[in-house]
């Protein structure tokens, strides 16, 4: 080697190599771990921006729209902040029906919450502006999550802390930008991804009824949710979806209990949703499968499978239509909405297949109503 | 997602010199570890070179362009007799099955938003510039 050279370059290209060696083996984890501090704190700020960006909007949409007497800016930031506490589940008889009360009380809160800022919003602004709302506190929430990670790792300089909170960054930013996207889209009205279920029955409804063939509506059939009957392919179909074109999803699983109770011979139950897909999976593919297509806490999917599935021995045909997080929060992609048109062909496919002429059907389109009319 | 990126053409000639330049000086680095005696000089210039290589493909990952994406409302007319049929941009207070005004073509049935989707602004742009 030609470490004994008169070659200046080379003396100092040896010693920047040996002190470049020195360093990392001494101080690499050290290094690594402020670059790690680093794309943390980067994070940290995107999300406060985005907060606030958030916030704003809404403040702004809510004095827009709900003509408060005063700045709502105030009671937004403490509803930030707003918690639920979910019942105890070490005695897990009854936790369905604890849950939904808790829910329910939830529910209620965020309502009269809304009314007290947004006096003047009508139904629809009312519920869109409560699922803004939502969206902020979801997006304030991953950012005070993420912030109390890069303190906690920088306070103990603790590497496995760090490093657990900078790999799943990614996958974090990913989720806040579909949050903030669903806020956007809540604020506007427009129909998100995860509106697709609502959108299939729709179609359903606008395709089949006419002057001939009339849809009887009855309106909040339960809470905020909506129910057509009409004839589909000589069926006797009740559709339930919530109502729009607000942003609501309503209680289908109440729905279809009552409905059940109501109508006795009924004998098969359709569900359409939206689905996340997997990476690598195409956007707008539609899926067929058993069983309660229903996301959320658990409540409503726990109320069909009693009344469909347990009490009344109903078999449950479920539609898919896939997606990703970003999608399904986000504004409503062309492959999504022909993915809708895809799930009404298959549906009705279905529906002659498995039923005969004069059945008895429920067809539930689960999800967000925001930008659905009827 | 299975969109494809769009990259910038100044970011694709960073990414294809990062590359060469990668090349080269892993033969630099091998020529100087095959000498003999070893070959600092060399081995320390490829190592640098690498450095740099890298640096410039880090650098051409920055330049995709985010495609720009515009909500759009599909307008049709309520009537089944007319085939009237329009994209325009999505307007607050917008939503999918809205009736308002009269058709512009026939004037009998009313115009209905049948669909309100996001879409590529260019192919918006292609659908708005070439209706069917």
């Amino acid at each position: 080697m030609t470490f004994g050279t008169d070659n200046i370059w080379t003396m100092v290209y040896n010693a920047i190599f040996l002190l470049v060696i020195i360093i990392f083996s001494l101080y690499g984890q050290k290094l690594q771990s402020l670059f790690w501090l680093q794309s943390i704190k980067n994070a940290v700020e995107e999300l406060k921006s985005m907060t606030l960006k958030a916030r704003d909007l809404l403040v702004e949409k809510i004095k827009e729209i709900g003509k408060p007497k005063k700045d709502p800016k105030a009671a937004v930031n403490s509803f930030l902040e707003f918690f639920t506490v979910t019942p105890v589940d070490l005695d897990p008889a009854g936790v369905i029906q604890r849950l939904e009360h808790v829910l329910d009380v939830r529910k209620n809160r965020w309502e009269e919450q809304v009314k007290q800022m947004a006096p003047e919003a009508n139904e629809v602004y009312a519920a869109n502006i409560e699922n803004a709302l939502e969206a902020a506190l979801g997006l304030h929430q991953i950012f005070k999550t993420v912030r109390h990670y890069y303190i906690l790792g920088k306070k103990s300089k603790s590497l496995m802390v760090i490093m657990q909170i900078q790999m799943q960054l990614s996958l974090i930013m990913q989720q806040a930008k579909a949050v903030e996207n669903a806020l956007n889209a809540f604020i506007e009205g427009k129909p998100i991804g995860d509106s697709v279920g609502p959108l299939v029955v729709t179609k359903l409804v606008q395709n089949y009824g006419s002057e001939g063939n009339p849809v009887k509506k009855i309106e909040d059939y339960t809470k905020e949710i909506n129910l057509y009957e009409l004839n589909i392919e000589g069926r006797n179909a009740f559709i339930i979806r919530a109502k729009g074109p607000g942003a609501t999803v309503g209680k289908p699983g109440e729905a279809i209990k009552k409905l059940l109770n109501e109508k006795k011979n009924i004998s098969r139950l359709f569900m359409v949703d939206a689905g996340l897909k997997l990476e690598g999976e195409k956007t707008g593919a539609v899926i067929e499968g058993v069983g309660a297509v229903i996301g959320g806490f658990g409540v409503e999917k726990y109320k069909i499978e009693e009344a469909a599935g347990v009490k009344n021995k109903l078999p449950m045909d479920g539609y898919v239509i896939k997606e990703s997080i970003e999608d399904a929060y986000g504004p409503m992609k062309k492959e999504i909405a022909d993915g809708a048109d895809k799930a009404v062909k298959l549906l009705i496919q279905g529906i002659k297949e498995r039923t005969l002429e004069n059945d008895n059907i429920i067809i539930a389109g689960i999800g967000n109503c925001c930008g659905i009319g009827d | 997602m299975s969109e494809e990126k769009n990259v910038k053409l100044s970011s694709r000639i960073l990414k294809a010199l990062g590359l060469f330049l990668m090349i080269v000086f892993v033969i630099i680095m091998y020529i100087g570890f095959i000498s003999n005696p070893m070959d600092l000089n060399l081995i320390i210039l490829g190592m640098s070179g690498l450095f740099i290589s890298v640096l410039l493909q880090s650098l051409a990952a920055k330049g995709v362009v985010k495609p720009e994406f515009v909500m759009i409302s599909e307008i049709k007319c309520s009537s089944p007799k007319c085939d009237f049929h329009k994209f325009r941009l999505f307007k607050e207070g917008d939503y999918v099955y809205k009736k308002f005004g009269v058709c512009e073509k026939c004037s009998t049935g009313k115009m209905l938003i049948q669909n309100i989707i996001q879409m590529n602004e260019k192919e918006f742009k292609k659908i708005i510039s070439n209706p069917k």
